[in-house]
C-alpha cells in the first residue's frame, strides 16, 4: 500500500479511536463512578482492567472519563485558540504594517512568558474550574498557530502570482480565498492538530497542580495528582494506566498530526 | 589522436519512487548517454531546461540521491571508475560547480569556505590569489554569501573549484540570470582554464553562449546525447551538422532564420528506436526499431542516415 | 490604440533616480523592443507601463485616458520565470481559466496540449509553463503585453515556436508588444522597433 494511502487509513483510524473515547466517556454515569468501599485499592484483574482506587472506584472507567474530558477542554481551547490565530494571523499577513507591528509585540509578550505561568495566573484571575483552565488554556495557545498563519500569509503577499492576480482585477476576497487559503490551510490544519496535545498536557498539568479543574471531576490530571499520594503504599497502578493512557493518546494525536502532513502537502516531483 | 580525460559510455539513470502519482510512471532520466571529454578543451552539453542535464553532472560524480539506479561505465584517463576512484578523485582531480548559491554555507565566510577551513599560510596565500584572478576584491573573503552579488557569488564558486588544482571541472548552468557582459567574463574565465590543459565540461541551455566559447558541443535531447560535435560548425553553416535536431536547433537561432520545427521534446523513455523520430524529416521505417550510432574521431551522431553519401 | 508614458520618475524611497522624465509610446500594431545594458531598470519601467509598481511620479495613458488600477489592466506583464508566475497549488487548467473560459485556438496556437491542463506547474517544463502564462493574459481587454525576457531560459526551438505564436496573437488580437530583451538578434527577429532606455532615461 503505497504512503499516502497508508496515511489516510491511519488518520482514520485514529480519528475513529478518539471519537471513540470520547463516546465512551460520554456514556459513563457517575453512577459507575460511585465508590464502593468493598472493593477499594484492588490491583489490576479481569474485572477492574486498571485496578481499583482507595474508594473502590473503577480506575478504567474514571480514566476513560477522565480522557474524555480533557478531551473535551482540549478541543474547545484548541478551536477558541485557533479562531483567534488566524483573526491574528490573517490580519498581521494582511493589514498594513502597524497592525503587524502590534501583532508581533503582543505574540512576543505572551511568549516571553512560560506556558503553565500563564495559564495558571489566567485561571487564578477567571475563578477557576473549568472556566478558568478553559480560557487560560485558549488565551495562551493561539500564538504559535498565529506565527505560522502570519508567515505564510506574508510570504504569499509577495508572490509574483499575487500581483499578477490583481492586474487581472481580482478582488481582495478572490485573492484571499482562492491564493492564500489553499497555501495557508495545510500548514494551519496541520497546526491546529499538533496544538491540541499541547493544550490537552497543559489542561492535565495546571489541574495536576491544582489550579484547573475541580477535584471531584474525573480528570487525568486529578487522578494523577491523588494517586501520588498512594503511590508509596505500592499502588503503582492508581498512576501507571491513567499516565500511560494520557502519553498514548497525545502520541496518537502527533502521529496525526504527521499523517495529515502527509496527505494535505502535495506530493512534489523532482524532474 | 588525442585521448580523452573523461569518457562516458552508455550511462543510464532512472529513480526508484514509490507513488501513486500517475505523472511520475517515467522516471527515467538519463538513457543510453555516451561522450568524451579532452584536456584543454570546453565540451558543452546543450539541451532545454529540466530535461535531466543537471543529472548528468551529479551522475559523473557519484551525487545522485539514494533512489537513484545508475547503469553503464565512466572512464577517467583510461581508467573505469569505482566507489573509491570517485572518491579520491571528487574535489581533487574533479570538481563541481554548481548551478545555484545555495550550495554555499550560509552561516560561514566564503574565504574560509573556500579553503575548505584550512589555516595554513600557503592556503590562504593560494585563495587570495584566486580571488585576485578573478576580479574578487580583498575584503569579499570576509563577506557570507548572501552579501555577495550574483556575478561575484559565481567567481566565489569558481574560485572553490580550482583551489586544488583540479584536471576536470564540470560546471552546471555557468551563467544563471547573468547579463550579457558577467556571462562572457565567465565564460572567458572557463577558456583560461582549458589553455592550462584542464578539461572542462560545462552544462546549458544557452546555445549561442556556447557556440562561441565551446570546442565541442553535445547535443542532448529527450535524456541522450544525439550528436557529438565541434562548436565552430555552428558558425561554419548548417551543413557542416549532423543531427536533425541540431540542424534544427540550428535554424531556430535568431541569427539564422528564427525557423522552429513542430512538436516538443518527449519524455526520456526507453522505447525502442530514436526519440526523435516524431518530428524527424528524414524518418525511415528502420527508426521506429533501432538507431545507429555512428562515430567519427571525436564527433558522434545517433541517426540511422548515413551521412558519407 | 497608444499607449502612452509621460514624464515618468521613479525612485525608491532611499535611492537616487532610476528612471526620470522618461516618454515613450507604442500603438497596438507595433512590437516594441527595449534595450539597454543589465541593471539599467528596463524591468522597473516594464513593471511600471504594467501596474506592477506605481511610479513616483509621471503617468501612463491609454488612447489619452489614465489607466485605472480597479479591473482588469489592459497592459499585462509576462515574467521571465513563468513557475513564479502561477500559484503552486493550483492545476493549470485552473490557472489557465483565471480570467475566464480559453479559446481553444488560442491554446492551439500556443501549442498548449490537453493532457497538460490535469497537471500541476511542478510536473511539466519551463517552455510548456511560459505557454499558459501567455494563455492565461490573453483576453478581449489586453491591448498591450509587456515580454519580460520570457524566453531567456529556454532552448533555442521553444524560443522560436513561442515567438512566433505570440507575434500571430499580436497581430490577430491587435495587441501591441514590448519586448525587453538583451538578445540583439531575437530583437531584431521579432520587433518593428527598438528604443533603447538609456536614450530616453534623463538620469
Amino acid at each position: 500500500m503505497d504512503r499516502r494511502k497508508k496515511s489516510k487509513l491511519i488518520s482514520i483510524i485514529i480519528v475513529a479511536i478518539i471519537i471513540l473515547v470520547m463516546l465512551l466517556g460520554t456514556l459513563i454515569t457517575e453512577d459507575m463512578l460511585s465508590t464502593n468501599f468493598k472493593d477499594k485499592n484492588q490491583f489490576p484483574s479481569f474485572e477492574h482492567p486498571f485496578g481499583t482506587d482507595w474508594l473502590g472506584r473503577d480506575m478504567f472507567l474514571r480514566t476513560v472519563k477522565g480522557l474524555r474530558n480533557s478531551l473535551v477542554i482540549g478541543s474547545l481551547a484548541s478551536l477558541i485558540s485557533s479562531i483567534i490565530a488566524i483573526i491574528v494571523g490573517g490580519l498581521a499577513g494582511t493589514m498594513p504594517k502597524w497592525v503587524d507591528n502590534i501583532v508581533r509585540i503582543i505574540i512576543d509578550l505572551v511568549m516571553g512568558i512560560p506556558h503553565l505561568i500563564l495559564i495558571i495566573l489566567i485561571s487564578i484571575f477567571v475563578g477557576r474550574g473549568t472556566k478558568g483552565i478553559l480560557i487560560g488554556v485558549a488565551l495562551t495557545h493561539w500564538v504559535s498557530l498565529a506565527r505560522i498563519v502570519r508567515s505564510e500569509v506574508l510570504q504569499v503577499r509577495n508572490e509574483q502570482y499575487i500581483k499578477i492576480s490583481r492586474r487581472f482585477g481580482k478582488s481582495n476576497w478572490y485573492i484571499f480565498k482562492n491564493h492564500m487559503i489553499p497555501v495557508v490551510l495545510p500548514q494551519y490544519i496541520i497546526g491546529l492538530v499538533l496544538m491540541f496535545p499541547h493544550a490537552i498536557l497543559h489542561e492535565a498539568s495546571v489541574t495536576f497542580l491544582g489550579f484547573g479543574l475541580s477535584p471531584e471531576t474525573a480528570a487525568i490530571g486529578i487522578i494523577l495528582s491523588e494517586s501520588m499520594k498512594y503511590l508509596i503504599s505500592g499502588m503503582w497502578h492508581l498512576a501507571f494506566f491513567p499516565g500511560l493512557v494520557l502519553v498514548i493518546l497525545v502520541l496518537l494525536i502527533n502521529k496525526l498530526g504527521e499523517n495529515l502532513s502527509l496527505i494535505l502537502n502535495p506530493h512534489f516531483t523532482r524532474e | 589522436m588525442k585521448q580523452p580525460l573523461l569518457e562516458v559510455k552508455n550511462l543510464s539513470v532512472s529513480f526508484k519512487m514509490k507513488s501513486d502519482d500517475v505523472s511520475l510512471k517515467d522516471n527515467l532520466a538519463i538513457n543510453d548517454l555516451s561522450l568524451k571529454a579532452y584536456p584543454g578543451e570546453i565540451l558543452t552539453i546543450v539541451g532545454s531546461s529540466g530535461s535531466g542535464k543537471s543529472i548528468l553532472a551529479h551522475a559523473i560524480l557519484g551525487l545522485l540521491p539514494n533512489n537513484a539506479v545508475v547503469d553503464g561505465e565512466i572512464y577517467y584517463n583510461g581508467k573505469l571508475i569505482d566507489n573509491d576512484l570517485l572518491n579520491y578523485l571528487r574535489g581533487n582531480e574533479i570538481t563541481f560547480i554548481p548551478q545555484s548559491i545555495s550550495y554555499l554555507d550560509p552561516l560561514m565566510k566564503v574565504g574560509k569556505q573556500v579553503r575548505n577551513c584550512s589555516n595554513k599560510k600557503e592556503i590562504i596565500k593560494k585563495q587570495q590569489a584566486i580571488f585576485k584572478n578573478y576580479d574578487l576584491c580583498e575584503n569579499s573573503e570576509k563577506m557570507y554569501p548572501f552579501q555577495l552579488s550574483g556575478g561575484m557569488a559565481r567567481r566565489v564558486l569558481i574560485s572553490t573549484s580550482v583551489m586544488k588544482d583540479p584536471k576536470l571541472i564540470i560546471a552546471d548552468e555557468p551563467t544563471p540570470g547573468l547579463d550579457l557582459e558577467s556571462a562572457r567574463k565567465t565564460m572567458n574565465y572557463f577558456k583560461a582554464l582549458a589553455e592550462q590543459n584542464k578539461a572542462v565540461i560545462l552544462i546549458t541551455h544557452d546555445i549561442e553562449l556556447a557556440i562561441n566559447y565551446s570546442d565541442h558541443l553535445a547535443i542532448f535531447y529527450a535524456g541522450h546525447i544525439v550528436e557529438l560535435t565541434k562548436a565552430k560548425y555552428f558558425k561554419d553553416g548548417i551543413e557542416h551538422l549532423k543531427h536533425p535536431y541540431t540542424k534544427a536547433l540550428y535554424e531556430s537561432l535568431p541569427s539564422n532564420g528564427f525557423k522552429p520545427i513542430e512538436g516538443f521534446q518527449p519524455a526520456t523513455d526507453n522505447n525502442k528506436g530514436c526519440s526523435f523520430k516524431d518530428r524527424c524529416i528524414l524518418k525511415k521505417d528502420i527508426c521506429d526499431e533501432i538507431v545507429k550510432v555512428q562515430e567519427y574521431d571525436d564527433e558522434m551522431v545517433k541517426c540511422n542516415y548515413d551521412f558519407r553519401s | 490604440m497608444i499607449l502612452e508614458a509621460k514624464n515618468i520618475g521613479f525612485r525608491y524611497k532611499n535611492t537616487g533616480y532610476i528612471l526620470k522624465n522618461v516618454n515613450f509610446n507604442i500603438s497596438s500594431n507595433e512590437r516594441v523592443g527595449i534595450v539597454a545594458k543589465s541593471g539599467y531598470g528596463k524591468s522597473t519601467f516594464a513593471k511600471v507601463l504594467s501596474g506592477h509598481v506605481n511610479q513616483t511620479w509621471g503617468d501612463v495613458y491609454i488612447d489619452n485616458k489614465v489607466i485605472s488600477k480597479r479591473g482588469f489592466y489592459p497592459v499585462q506583464l509576462i515574467y521571465q520565470h513563468p513557475e513564479k508566475s502561477i500559484n503552486p497549488k493550483w492545476k493549470l487548467k485552473k490557472a489557465i481559466s483565471e480570467n475566464g473560459e480559453i479559446d481553444e485556438m488560442l491554446l492551439d496556437t500556443l501549442g498548449i496540449r490537453n493532457e497538460w491542463l490535469d497537471r500541476y506547474p511542478n510536473e511539466l517544463s519551463g517552455g510548456e509553463l511560459q505557454r499558459f502564462a501567455i494563455a492565461r493574459v490573453i483576453t478581449s481587454n489586453t491591448k498591450f503585453i509587456i515580454a519580460d525576457e520570457i524566453t531567456a531560459s529556454l532552448d533555442g526551438i521553444t524560443q522560436a515556436q513561442i515567438w512566433h505564436s505570440l507575434m500571430k496573437i499580436s497581430e490577430k488580437n491587435d495587441i501591441g508588444i514590448i519586448v525587453i530583451t538583451h538578445n540583439k538578434e531575437l530583437a531584431k527577429q521579432v520587433c518593428t522597433r527598438i528604443v533603447n532606455l538609456e536614450d530616453i532615461n534623463q538620469i
